[in-house]
């Protein structure tokens, strides 16, 4: 039964690795055509939460709704087949790096569609185009400044209308002029191709500026969720801690430890 | 362009591989040598035939003329019957030869040697050779020597 | 004491385990063979880069090891004034042996090495999990080519080694120790068997490729994503490639060599 208002569902999800439990009783809608943003702290299980979502990891509980289809009960070609409508971008850009920028955008295509290569070369420079990159297409992936490879991951992403594009941390280690480029790119390619967007980021700023809905992350769970005025005017403390950028509060400052005092003073450390 | 330079470099690497697998089959090894033209069987039987193996040659005045194709024990007459290929070059030979088996220089291999008869009649395919002569057993050799020279220690 | 016990268990363990994923992934790849059929591109990459460009090394040290061969034989044989059946003992010792066993080990550190450091890096760029996403495989799209290449390469690499190493002996024994050009050949081809020793040498080598091969794109698949896994990766597939080759050989050696004739 396909949801007409959300494309992907979360109920009450519980996902443990290497037996820590990173999510638990996690619930989430991702509106379709708006672009939703999780934030929150480093190694809260933003990741975990994408890879949930592509079906690279399974859930120990819960129910996962993509267009109507349980995630983790696919089987390995379904998978496939439903992977093929969505885009990723991950945050070192995972470009192939034998391939040239060209070849790398051209890669889902020549994989699954049997396009003539005139129409393939049409569709690449079209995409490359719209994130500004058309004339860097022969360089090699190395040859790429940290920005640049971001926007040919991107283009590569949606080189194949996907109904749904999923960003990890695509702000994080760019300069501002770089930054703003990929903040204007994630809104305009959201709205111009109809899409979804999913942005998992710790960038605050750049979150507010994009996000139609904002959830934001904390004790494997969601704390909070709303519009940015909702989020930006919230009285909650931990919401506050992370968006007024507080170095000590409900996460704390110091990492678990023993008493200072009786640290200090002991001749080494006990097992 | 690069792509036709790979494939061409493929192709000799995998052609050089099967040029190699000749020069091993033809030059190195015994493959051409091995196989006997349009072969007729004729068998033979021996008190002993020593070390004589299954693929070792039959020859005639040291000429190849054939390979021992079958090794097997008679249990009528407890003597080893072997049956041989003869390549049809050589279908005249007489009924009445005969078949011995000698040693290869000092250690080696084992074979048949043929001695050919005086008969007009020739052998044919499934005759059998009826004189034989077995292969000479090292250790009898030794104990004929040593059972000789304490004969003659004793006369003396 | 207890600590001891448990690691060695759960060493034990570990190593069943990883020898489970490998069967697996040996499994996987045989089936995804078809797909690769419209891709003869990706196999024809791999051989160049894998059975190609090991051929150098391949043909250096088969001249070297075929003029040890000839001379170490030599000093022996002359003892015995068997010196006429250098040729023999220079092509079986190749055929038989050193032929399979040195293309594999070679292959192993040069074309072995660089596989499971090419995989293990693209998994720690998370270039196998963008594939992935992209909804296609890497196991038929960069394992299988790999993996294929390896195969068809250790034998064709074996039958080569074995030639040159014969004709590296056959230039040492020959123009420079004196011995007399009709008898290295006719001793040689006498003596060497077509089935028993040309073509067990092949299966060997057939072997060997197989599980080298394996072994490489599953340790380079399997290793932990950072450079220090990816480095532990790569030298545990030449050691392990190595020491399995040894066995193996010393495993099909006694099966097809034995001197029991049925």
């Amino acid at each position: 039964m396909t949801d007409s208002e959300n494309l992907v569902v979360l109920t009450d999800i519980r996902l443990s690795r290497a037996g820590k439990t990173v999510l638990d009783g996690l619930n989430l809608t991702v509106p379709r055509n708006k672009v939703t943003a999780i934030i929150g702290p480093s190694g809260v299980g933003k990741t975990s939460l994408l890879e949930l979502i592509g079906g690279r990891l399974k859930p120990d509980q819960g129910y996962l709704l993509l267009d109507g289809q349980s995630v983790p009960d696919l089987s390995r070609g379904d998978l496939f087949k439903l992977r093929k409508k969505l885009g990723m971008l991950f945050q070192g850009g995972a470009l192939l790096s034998d391939l040239n920028v060209y070849e790398n955008i051209a890669f889902p295509l020549r994989e699954h569609a049997r396009l003539p290569e005139p129409v393939l070369r049409q569709l690449i420079l079209m995409k490359l185009d719209m994130v500004g990159l058309r004339g860097a297409r022969q360089l090699m992936p190395a040859e790429l400044s940290g920005g640049m490879t971001r926007r040919v991951a991107l283009a590569r992403a949606i080189i194949m209308d996907p109904a749904m594009v999923m960003y990890d941390e695509p702000f994080t280690g760019l300069d501002p002029i770089s930054k703003a480029i990929i903040v204007k790119l994630i809104r305009e390619l959201n709205h111009t191709l109809g899409m979804t967007s999913i942005v998992v980021t710790h960038d605050v700023a750049e979150a507010m500026q994009i996000a139609d809905y904002v959830y934001m992350m904390g004790d494997g769970t969601v704390l909070a969720s709303g519009t940015p005025a909702e989020i930006e005017g919230s009285q909650r403390d931990d919401v506050k801690q992370f968006m007024q950028g507080l170095p000590d509060g409900p996460v704390h400052f110091h990492y678990t430890a023993d008493d200072y005092l009786a640290d200090l003073f002991a001749d080494d450390d006990r097992q | 362009m690069k792509r036709q330079f790979v494939e061409i470099v493929v192709g000799v690497f995998v052609i050089a591989g099967f040029v190699g697998l000749l020069f091993l089959s033809f030059s190195v090894s015994n493959l051409n040598s091995d196989a006997i033209s349009d072969p007729y069987q004729v068998s033979a039987r021996f008190d002993n035939i020593g070390g004589l193996k299954v693929g070792a040659p039959v020859t005639m005045a040291g000429v190849t003329i054939g390979r021992v194709r079958k090794i097997a024990l008679d249990t009528d007459s407890y003597q080893a019957n072997i049956v041989m290929d003869i390549s049809d070059e050589y279908s005249k030979l007489p009924v009445d030869s005969s078949a011995s088996i000698y040693t290869q220089g000092l250690l080696g291999e084992q074979f048949v040697s043929l001695e050919p008869g005086g008969e007009q009649r020739y052998l044919k395919e499934g005759d059998r050779l009826r004189l034989t002569q077995s292969a000479v057993i090292l250790e009898n050799l030794i104990g004929q020597l040593l059972f000789n020279n304490s004969a003659k220690g004793a006369k003396q | 004491m207890i600590s001891v016990i448990r690691k060695t268990g759960e060493f034990s363990l570990s190593i069943l385990a990883a020898t489970g994923r490998a069967a697996l992934l040996l499994l996987q790849l045989v089936v995804n063979i078809p797909l690769l059929a419209r891709r003869h591109e990706l196999l024809l990459e791999q051989l160049y880069r894998v059975g190609v460009l090991t051929l150098p090394i391949i043909v250096v040290a088969a001249l070297f090891v075929g003029m040890v061969l000839a001379l170490q034989g030599y000093n022996t044989l002359i003892d015995f004034g068997a010196e006429s059946s250098l040729g023999l003992l220079v092509a079986l010792s190749l055929c038989r042996e050193l032929g399979p066993v040195l293309a594999g080990l070679l292959f192993a550190g040069r074309a072995g090495a660089a596989l499971t450091a090419e995989i293990g890096l693209m998994k720690a760029t998370e270039q196998l999990a963008g594939m992935e996403m992209m909804a296609v495989d890497p196991v038929w799209r960069i394992l299988l080519p790999r993996f294929l290449a390896g195969v068809i390469s250790v034998p064709l690499l074996a039958i080569l080694f074995s030639a040159i190493g014969v004709i590296g002996g056959y230039f040492l024994g020959v123009s420079v120790l004196g011995i007399d050009q009709g008898v290295f050949w006719s001793a040689m081809q006498q003596g060497v068997d077509f089935q028993q020793d040309v073509m067990n040498g092949i299966y060997k080598s057939f072997v060997f490729g197989l599980l080298i091969s394996l072994l490489a794109v599953f340790m380079g698949y399997d290793a932990s994503a950072t450079p220090a896994g990816v480095a532990a990766a790569t030298t545990q597939t030449v050691v392990l490639s190595s020491l399995i080759v040894l066995a193996m050989d010393f495993s099909l050696t006694s099966m097809m060599f034995s001197r029991v004739m049925f």
